[in-house]
């Protein structure tokens, strides 16, 4: 099978089973009011049961006991979450419900739906990762063999990773205005990132300010090598080593001491979907790098 | 609208899913862009 058939395959199959899964812990909105003191951790796992009419009895998982008063719980019996409504000021129950599709997606309090983000937000960002690398190999392959093929390639790479920066930014930002609060919070990654497109904005500027081909080549190729240095730092430590909003910085209870941003939270088959997520647009980023320079390639020709 | 995305949030997901297909649509039309320059240059 041909690869670009296969991306588009692989690419039906993510988005489908990224949207499909129901996260177990929807639905049945109630409101009410409490007596529980809710201002510890919000929101509460734990297990509702009726006493008199429109009395519940709330249990949360560390065996908390609390009053409320509510009206038309249809589902009395399981497990709920207790959830504070910031916004028009009363709580919302949230109960488990039995799925019909084979894949579940967790409960993630706070995260709910969103958590589905991580699906498509982290890959771009590696993938980006990844093609800065990539523009650094040709860079390298350039030095020694000033062969102006991978000089293009290392371009092509550069300006693929920068698009993906500059989406994995924009889609982060989305996110952080719904579960943050805002647009831009200068957490640590967002920084780092936003440095990181300011290092290879320079190399598009250092590329244009050039003129003779073999100058400009060359140049590039050594700016490429050392921009890319800096990634590593800017991308896995930095982030890891302060603390930050970030899942994996180094104030996540999840994972003590800095871990893996995906480590948080993910279910099995949540990881299983994320990684096929990465695998499709890796391979995407692959079809379009050598489609751009296919393209160069015959721009280079025709001159 | 806020409050749309707030309640509804798999469309949080929605707009984020089309903002990355909307990036990339973007690189492909500049990448056709390009050839149409080279296909009418061998035309002449």
């Amino acid at each position: 099978m041909k690869l670009k058939y296969f991306i588009g395959i692989l690419f039906v199959l993510v988005i489908l089973l990224s949207f499909i899964p129901k996260i177990s812990g929807n639905l049945t909105d109630v409101k009410f009011y409490s007596t529980i003191d809710t201002t510890k951790i919000i929101p509460v796992k734990g297990v509702i049961s009726e006493i008199s009419n429109n009395l519940y009895k709330f249990i949360d998982k560390d065996g908390n006991e609390g009053r409320l008063y509510a009206s038309n719980i249809t589902n009395k019996e399981g497990i709920f979450y207790l959830k504070y409504n910031e916004y028009e000021n009363y709580f919302t129950l949230k109960k488990f419900e039995n799925n019909t599709f084979f894949i579940t997606f967790p409960f993630i309090p706070g995260l709910e739906e969103k958590a589905r983000i991580i699906l498509f937000h982290v890959p771009v960002a590696w993938v980006s990762v990844l093609a800065f690398l990539i523009s650094m190999f040709y860079g390298i392959r350039y030095l020694k063999s000033e062969n102006y093929e991978f000089d293009v390639k290392s371009v092509n790479s550069a300006s693929l990773g920068f698009l993906f920066c500059i989406l994995a930014t924009v889609t982060g930002s989305i996110w952080a205005r719904f579960n943050w609060g805002s647009f831009w919070n200068w957490d640590p990654r967002e920084t780092s990132i936003f440095i990181l497109l300011l290092i290879y904005a320079a190399y598009f500027a250092l590329r244009s300010a050039i003129e003779v081909e073999e100058k400009k080549a060359k140049l590039s190729a050594v700016y490429s090598i050392i921009a890319f240095v800096t990634v590593p730092f800017f991308i896995f430590i930095l982030p890891r080593i302060t603390s930050g909003l970030h899942p994996g910085s180094a104030d996540d209870l999840s994972s003590p001491g800095g871990g893996p941003v995906i480590k948080s939270g993910m279910s099995f088959e949540m990881r299983i979907i994320f990684f096929l997520s990465l695998i499709a647009f890796t391979l995407l980023y692959f079809w379009i790098f050598t489609l751009k320079n296919r393209v160069t390639e015959l721009e280079r020709k025709k001159i | 609208m806020f409050n749309f995305f707030e309640q509804n949030s798999l469309f949080v997901v929605l707009l984020v899913v089309l903002i990355i297909w909307i990036g990339l649509y973007y690189e492909i039309v500049k990448l056709e862009k390009r050839l149409k320059k080279i296909e009418k240059k061998n035309e002449d």
